[in-house]
């Protein structure tokens, strides 16, 4: 019986420690014209083809309308942390960097989708 | 019975000596970012930084995001972010007209698989006034 109840209390441990691992967690920042978002964990890029293609049609408007927007986003070689920094303000400056490996993306007036990969020269 | 119990008592010690063995090497994730405005006398800067960072049995990952705007007379604004694994990000933002003045500097500190911490100050200032300051944090760490 004893053995059973430690047994059963390993398992549950496992349980919890496994959903802790599991769990991503994100931050959002708004101040002024300004939007910030940071997520990490196993399911940071969990964005579904539908999403990814409503954002692309996003910034087409954004571009075609007032040309104000600005951003850069950053994703980890795995997609598992991704931070990013946008902007409505033509005036707005943005910089972002990763680890090694991480794609970073610029996107503005000027240079509508400009990416670059970290460590590259 | 009581081998039933020897056997489970044996298996968690065997469990528990590589865990013990080890170096614990935390497994997690975290985010966090700060922001904050400052606007007075036709002046305004607006600065704020995100980051992210996780790590797992595949290694460590982080990113940074940063970003500054200012309007208004004289305005200027930069960001940077520098760094390998671990990441430092700066933003700073300014527009002055002669002694009217409003800043935004945000700082962050991505340290990959540890820890994300961000600060914003902001400060607003009018001839004859008492500079307005403020300070927002955000800070997370991987447990």
């Amino acid at each position: 019986m004893i053995a059973y109840r430690i047994s059963a209390c390993l398992a549950f441990a496992c349980v919890l420690a496994t959903a802790a691992m599991a769990q991503s967690t994100s931050a959002t920042v708004t101040a002024g014209p300004l939007r910030g978002t940071a997520q990490a964990g196993p399911d940071a890029d969990l964005r579904s083809d539908n999403d990814k293609d409503r954002a692309a049609d996003d910034a087409d408007a954004r571009r075609d309308q007032d040309c104000n927007h600005r951003s850069v986003t950053v994703r980890s070689p795995n997609g598992s942390a991704t931070a990013s920094a946008s902007s409505s303000n033509g005036s707005t400056v943005v910089a972002g960097g990763g680890a090694p490996g991480s794609r970073t993306t610029y996107e503005d007036c000027a240079r509508p989708d400009q990416s670059s990969k970290d460590g590259e020269k | 019975m009581h081998s039933k119990f020897l056997t489970a008592a044996a298996l968690l010690a065997f469990t528990a000596l590589p865990v013990m063995a080890q170096p614990t090497q935390p497994q997690g994730s975290a985010a966090a970012g700060s922001g904050g405005s400052a606007a007075v006398g036709g002046t305004s800067a607006t600065t704020l930084g995100a980051g992210a960072t996780t790590t797992g049995p595949e290694g460590s990952a982080s990113a940074l995001g940063m970003g500054g705007s200012a309007a208004g007379p004289n305005a200027t604004s930069r960001s940077a972010v520098h760094g390998n694994e671990n990441l430092n990000g700066q933003a700073m933002a300014m527009s002055h007209d002669q002694g009217t003045m409003s800043k935004s500097h945000t700082v962050c500190h991505d340290k990959a698989g540890n820890s994300v911490d961000c600060r914003t100050k902001t400060m607003a200032h009018e001839p004859g006034q008492k500079p307005d300051m403020s300070t927002s944090e955000g800070s997370a760490a991987i447990p």
